[in-house]
């Protein structure tokens, strides 16, 4: 009888032990704050180190600091409109994740921060490159042709009045072209600035399209480092 | 008496034959009256003064910090990725010995597009 209590209470510490390594596991396992459920984190290349985007994973993090206030004058920081235009996508975090890991990486994209240079020195979203929204006010300055020349647009030379005339008819294939530009092999491009209240990335991308960029090539990131930083996702300071 | 029109034509020779000075004067102001005409550009700058570059920025961390914390967890990911997107090269990738593995992923790793990293896989099977 002795032995047999022996057993059972052997036999009970064993299964609870058991129980509660195996709750820790799970526990363990859950309280990864992932970027998406299968996705714990990814990587991006931001001036040419690999940098790892993941959310912080403190279950107790608040946003604090600038982006935490929602009260700023308006004008001229109001709220913004949903679309830029009926034909560019306005996209989220998600998206922008599989852009980071695909686009990006084949160097098919470009994530574009479309903030001032003051902005984007106090810190940018990994992957980006800076191409403030005043480059982009005039189609034919020379900052705007370098940044098209980035962009992958190549410069039309000598297109005939006949021949673009024939293109706009569609006789030729004119589609993505303009007078000046060919925008066949073009990247895609992510715009995005300070976030829900910024005006400098639609700004940006009424300058692009009004230069003739294929609006079903740039995509409107309108969450922006607001919406990035409440998620808590990983920021870089530029040439640190 | 000189014409209306011909005034700034005039007030401009007039200027630029004071030499560089006058230049000089000119270029300033056209500099802060630019300035002024953009009232947006002015309210963003005072606004960026007041982001805490510290602080409220979360650190991002660099290659080897990645490795050493969470190195099998990252090549266990793209291993995964590999498999679901790309079958054919995962299979070849299965077969070549640990080390050479290791490699291809520091090359995904350190940002080598997929193209490359599946001509590397193949490169490495056919010659190994």
């Amino acid at each position: 009888m002795k032995l047999q209590l022996h057993s059972f209470i052997t036999l009970s510490t064993l299964l609870l032990a058991f129980s509660v390594s195996a709750e820790e596991v799970v526990v363990g396992e859950t309280n990864v704050i992932g970027l998406t459920a299968d996705k714990p984190f990814l990587h991006v290349i931001h001036e040419g180190r690999s940098v790892k985007v993941q959310r912080v994973q403190d279950p107790d993090y608040e946003l604090k600091g600038y982006f935490a206030k929602t009260a700023r004058k308006c004008p001229p920081f109001c709220i913004q409109p949903e679309h830029v235009d009926p034909r560019v996508a306005t996209i989220g975090e998600l998206e922008v994740f599989d852009f980071m890991e695909n686009e990006l990486r084949d160097n098919k994209g470009m994530l574009i921060d479309a903030r001032t240079s003051e902005w984007y020195q106090r810190g940018t979203i990994p992957g980006s490159v800076n191409y403030p929204f005043t480059i982009f006010s005039d189609p034919n300055s020379l900052e705007m042709e370098q940044a098209l020349e980035m962009f992958g647009a190549l410069k039309r030379v000598d297109v005939g009045t006949f021949s673009r005339k024939l293109e706009e008819m569609g006789l030729m294939d004119g589609e993505m072209k303009t007078d000046k530009w060919d925008f066949t092999k073009a990247k895609k491009l992510v715009v995005w600035c300070n976030g829900p209240a910024c005006g400098q990335s639609p700004r940006a991308i009424r300058g692009l399209i009004k230069a003739g960029y294929p609006p079903e090539k740039i995509f409107y990131y309108r969450g922006g480092m607001q919406m990035w930083q409440l998620w808590g996702l990983t920021t870089v300071i530029p040439g640190e | 008496m000189p014409s209306h029109s011909a005034r700034p034509n005039m007030l401009i020779k007039q200027l630029f034959g004071r030499g560089p000075l006058a230049l000089l004067l000119m270029v300033a102001v056209s500099f802060f009256a630019t300035a002024e005409e953009d009232p947006y550009l002015s309210a963003l700058s005072k606004e960026a003064q007041k982001v805490e570059v510290e602080g409220q920025t979360t650190q991002s961390e660099s290659d080897e910090a990645a490795v050493s914390e969470d190195g099998n967890l990252d090549l266990q990911m793209f291993e995964e990725d590999l498999k679901a997107r790309y079958k054919g090269s995962y299979t070849f990738y299965q077969k070549l010995p640990r080390r050479t593995r290791e490699e291809v992923f520091v090359e995904y790793r350190d940002g080598a597009s997929i193209d490359e990293i599946r001509k590397k896989i193949m490169d490495r099977f056919l010659h190994q």
